[in-house]
């Protein structure tokens, strides 16, 4: 406990800097913008901004991405009451009462619970990291090869389930991101893999190149084909604090939500996206009257939305613990930190003790923010959401060119975006869905060489991944979850949980 | 979904199965209706092919068509290396591993669009890829040559192009404000080290 206390003041001493509170500042306000502003998502965002934190301060590039992420599910639920679209993948719930709320006048109160709502879950979460973080980081050290092969298995597995649409696809999207890590020079032998002769990729494929290619560039793609009517609020936006019965009413729903979001949130694989699922359908369940919920009900907006900023949070603990990414956006987030020359894992709380512990408190310092920021500045938020398309997809473009060109001053890097960007817009034709093979291609480098390493240690001997204890339980859960997801009845619900 | 550019919303009113995918030689001759191509059908009844139909899911068999493209070229790209063996493993086993599991995973997708009726393709439209993917690669052609300042307002103009909703006035104020204020962030603020106009300036 002493322990958390001087390593919470080392973090706080860290990210309260004049230069951290400004880039945690500048991270947040930006991630509410593209939270906010319909078809840009955090994950092109972040991929658009790597290039442009090589020149910071690691620790202040870090706590800025980190600031984009949670900004944007704050924006995210911003849109989803006032327009009825959710900015992100996780406020789709609360698009289904917040909405309504909005509709009955009541939009101010419907974002001032969602924004005490994540308060209060960043709080909590930020807490659950601190805590869950050295002892985690122990247990990472005594992990071999094997045990960090499955546990990425396992990661893996989970992307596939949680995923949307057909299982095959998505597992066809895992198996494509790892063939992607593999092109480039060996790591062993040093001969060139899959680079078709050109000399431009045997340092391998650029992470930014890719996710720009497959998120920013197909994403502009995607909504030129999808003009998108807006139902913007006109009614007033109302008084933003709850009265004292609303507070009460969404107290245990905060609570509960907090709960499930942060639970999830630290599954590999982006189980965070489950979060707010989960919350909503438990308040139905367990409220005096169900038919409240889709008219408006609070409990929908409260819940849902504490525990989508807990998953948010509880996601980094993989990442900073074991270095393994649980999704997309904490993919990118390595991307970050290699750019940098640290070597996300275990090593890092003790190497990097102001880095790690900065970061930690940088959450609770930005959902603080947050706090302020989201509630005066609701009036220019709902301002920007007219800013049309039209005028918001070449800058997006031109800001991406540039940022992958100022990677390696390299041309053929743009040239190789566009050409994800176009498998990107093929992969969206044919219903698959781009995240997991993002994350596995984060993951693939790794993969390959733990399973090397794990094969040479066992003299060839696959076996190994299943006698090693811990190595074995991983694997045999990788296998039940994906055993799972193949059931037909266990799909129909995972279907019927996404489009609720 | 009918998703409709107006380039292709021209095609189509002229002859009734011009959708680009029939111009890929795998569906020349086979008979695929599931692709979109009736008009005033209602939402629902577009978003999933009919029963009778050969193809039943067309999205999964250019799912499967293309994850066998994908595989094959890795296949023959990863041909020339060594395996090795499992105690040791060489660089050729892992891409060769995962180039089979990706042309078995399209073949299992596009045997399905067989057998189970699943939803139409929607159009590839042209104009948006074309536009805004040319405006990447006119990017990255003029940067060194042209520079920053050159390849910037190139890249924002032949992009604005891909919008329907375009007004020619608007679009070149934006240009031109835009262009000053990569300049200005990405130069004069973050330092980033591209050339702004060699044949100009000299950097």
């Amino acid at each position: 406990m002493g322990d958390l206390i001087t390593n919470l003041s080392l973090g706080f001493a860290t990210a309260l800097s004049l230069q951290n509170v400004a880039f945690c500042f500048f991270g947040c306000l930006l991630g509410t913008l593209v939270g906010v502003l319909p078809g840009v998502g955090p994950i092109a965002t972040i991929a658009m901004l790597l290039p442009f934190t090589f020149h910071l301060d690691p620790t202040a590039a870090l706590i800025m991405l980190a600031g984009i992420y949670y900004g944007a599910q704050y924006g995210g639920s911003t849109t989803a009451i006032l327009v009825n679209i959710p900015g992100e993948a996780t406020s789709v719930v609360t698009v289904l009462d917040g909405h309504q709320m909005a509709r009955q006048g009541r939009a101010g109160v419907a974002l001032g619970v969602a924004a005490l709502a994540s308060f209060f879950a960043g709080t909590v979460s930020t807490l659950v990291i601190a805590a869950l973080g050295i002892p985690l980081t122990r247990l990472a050290m005594l992990f071999g090869p094997a045990e960090y092969f499955s546990l990425m298995f396992l990661g893996l597995a989970f992307a596939v389930v949680l995923a949307h649409g057909s299982v095959l696809k998505a597992i066809a999207m895992v198996v494509l991101g790892v063939l992607l890590s593999t092109v480039g020079t060996d790591l062993e032998t040093g001969e060139e893999r899959l680079t078709f002769g050109v000399a431009d990729l045997s340092s391998g494929i650029d992470f930014p190149v890719l996710a720009m290619g497959l998120f920013g560039f197909a994403e502009i793609l995607r909504n030129l084909d999808t003009p998108q009517s807006r139902d913007v609020v006109h009614r007033a936006i109302g008084r933003l604090l709850p009265s004292w019965r609303e507070l009460k009413q969404s107290a245990l729903p905060i609570l509960r939500g907090t709960g499930l979001g942060a639970i999830l949130g630290i599954l590999p694989g982006n189980g965070a996206v489950l979060g707010p699922f989960a919350s909503y359908s438990l308040e139905k369940k367990i409220a005096a009257d169900p038919s409240r919920f889709g008219r408006g009900a609070i409990e929908g907006v409260a819940g849902p939305e504490a525990a989508n900023n807990a998953g948010a949070q509880t996601a980094f603990i993989p990442l900073l613990t074991l270095g393994i990414p649980p999704n997309a956006v904490m993919a990118l987030m390595v991307g970050a930190m290699t750019i940098h020359g640290i070597i996300p894992g275990p090593l890092v709380m003790t190497k990097r003790p102001d880095l790690f512990w900065g970061m930690i408190a940088s959450m609770w310092i930005g959902n603080l923010m947050l706090l302020i920021i989201n509630l005066p500045l609701i009036g220019i938020w709902v301002r920007l959401l007219k800013v049309p398309y039209r005028l918001m997809f070449p800058g997006i473009l031109i800001f991406c060119c540039i940022g992958i060109y100022s990677i390696n001053n390299s041309p053929t890097d743009v040239l190789l975006a566009a050409a994800f960007g176009f498998l990107g817009y093929c992969l969206h034709k044919f219903g698959f869905e781009p995240a997991p093979l993002l994350l596995a291609f984060v993951l693939g480098k790794l993969l390959e060489e733990k399973l090397r390493q794990a094969l040479i240690l066992a003299r060839g001997d696959f076996m190994t991944f299943i006698e090693r204890p811990v190595s074995g339980v991983l694997i045999v859960l990788a296998v039940i979850v994906l055993a799972l997801a193949i059931l037909p009845a266990v799909r129909r619900g995972r279907q019927q949980a996404f489009h609720d | 979904m009918a998703i409709l550019h107006p380039v292709q919303g021209l095609f189509r009113r002229r002859r009734v199965a011009a959708t680009p995918m029939e111009s890929w030689p795998q569906f020349r001759g086979s008979r695929i209706s599931g692709i979109e191509r009736r008009h005033g059908e209602s939402e629902a009844k577009a978003a999933t092919a009919r029963g009778d139909d050969v193809i039943r899911a067309p999205k999964d068999a250019g799912a499967g068509l293309l994850l066998i493209e994908i595989g094959a070229i890795a296949a023959w790209q990863s041909a020339g290396l060594t395996a090795g063996t499992l105690r040791q493993i060489g660089p050729g086993m892992l891409p060769r591993f995962l180039a089979a599991a990706t042309v078995l995973l399209g073949l299992a997708l596009l045997l399905s669009a067989f057998r189970n009726t699943g939803e139409r393709l929607a159009a590839f439209s042209v104009r948006g890829p074309v536009l805004v993917l040319g405006a990447a690669v006119l990017f990255g052609f003029a940067v060194r040559p042209l520079g920053v300042a050159v390849a910037t307002p190139l890249t924002l103009i032949l992009s604005t192009l891909a919008s329907p909703e375009t007004r020619w006035r608007e679009a070149l104020i934006f240009c031109a404000a835009m262009t000053a204020f990569c300049l200005l962030l990405f130069k004069a603020l973050l330092g980033l080290p591209i050339p702004i106009a060699p044949w100009l300036i000299g950097y």
